[in-house]
């Protein structure tokens, strides 16, 4: 079965930025697919492999990197958390807000949905996705899903119920720290490596100028 | 794994160890090529059968180690495309190599034809 070229930038570019791959590179590495595919009306899937293994020839994901995203993960998750506490606890912003152990399921849930989901789970059915690609028939992502959302819950169910009942305080700092310290947090999610699910296909061409913010934001307004 | 995968893996760890100065060689001769006129240089040399898998993360390498450079190309027809070019330490590194491969073969061949 033939695969189009468009679903094989997707899948390749969603592959290369797991990978750790910079932004600027895969752009060049799509860009010099599509060229060869254009040029020879080759299968992409035959000229180069599936995306998967011809990322990996490219930039191999090491264990070091997925540790370090997990890790900025969670600290984004630190961050929505803080921010969460310092709206839902209300106050003047000068008073201190308790933080006691049944906020930490709250801290669970935001880590397990932002950090352990996308990266285990997600990552894989996005792996598996980029290894079969033009298959005719393709397994569905849908078990898989259900099964880690199931044991999602069932992890976080456990946590709150160990921890029920037990209001002992763990901390109590400033609302305005709370929103100072969640805001800083928070920002890493637009310095973080693309999320496992990124599949869009570069939009700017390696030989197009270098647009700058100032053209792009000239080129949104009337 | 039979007889005949045996050489096939042979030729195929041959070819992975000299690729690098194939490419350099093959671009030495055209000036400058994209990567699908490099693997028809190299396919007419008999070394067909190289997917573009294999020949662009190579040219990546080679231009990483700043041995040679590149340039996209827009043209009106066909596709743009990415010529690349021999530097003047890839040329340094071919003349090495071919130097190594001289005497390689030749202890080689002593050893296989006595």
């Amino acid at each position: 079965m033939s695969t189009s070229q468009w679903h094989y930038s997707r899948a390749l570019a969603e592959q290369l930025r797991i990978n750790g791959v910079s932004e600027s590179k895969v752009r060049e590495i799509v860009a010099q697919v599509e060229s060869h595919v254009g040029s020879t009306g080759e299968d992409p899937v035959d000229a180069f492999g599936q995306p998967v293994a011809y990322a990996a020839q490219w930039q191999p994901l090491s264990p070091l990197w997925w540790v370090r995203r997990v890790g900025v993960a969670g600290v984004v998750s630190v961050g929505v958390f803080c921010v969460v506490m310092a709206v839902v606890k209300g106050g003047p912003w000068t008073a201190a807000v308790t933080i006691d152990r049944s906020d930490v399921v709250t801290l669970a849930t935001l880590f397990v949905l932002l950090a352990i989901l996308p990266w285990t789970s997600e990552l894989w059915l996005s792996r598996r996705r980029g290894a079969n690609l033009g298959e005719s028939h393709p397994p569905s992502d849908w078990p898989v899903r259900i099964a880690s959302s199931a044991v999602a819950i069932l992890g976080v169910t456990a946590f709150a119920w160990l921890s029920d009942g037990s209001e002992s305080t763990i901390l109590q700092v400033t609302r305005w720290h709370l929103v100072v310290v969640g805001l800083i947090g928070m920002s890493l999610m637009f310095r973080a490596p693309a999320h496992p699910g990124d599949p869009a296909r570069p939009v700017d061409a390696p030989w197009a100028p270098h647009r700058t913010w100032r053209t792009r934001l000239r080129r949104l307004l009337p | 794994m039979g007889r005949r995968n045996v050489r096939e893996d042979r030729q195929s760890q041959w070819l992975k160890g000299v690729l690098d100065l194939a490419v350099l060689a093959a671009l030495s001769r055209e000036t400058s090529a994209y990567g699908y006129t490099l693997m028809a240089s190299l396919a007419d040399l008999g070394f067909d059968g190289i997917k573009g898998g294999t020949i662009y993360p190579l040219l990546g390498r080679l231009e990483d180690d700043g041995l040679v450079k590149s340039e996209w190309v827009t043209g009106e027809a066909g596709p743009p495309r990415k010529y690349f070019w021999l530097t003047a330490a890839g040329r340094a590194e071919l003349d090495a190599g071919r130097d190594g491969w001289h005497t390689f073969s030749t202890s080689m061949t002593k050893a296989l034809e006595g």
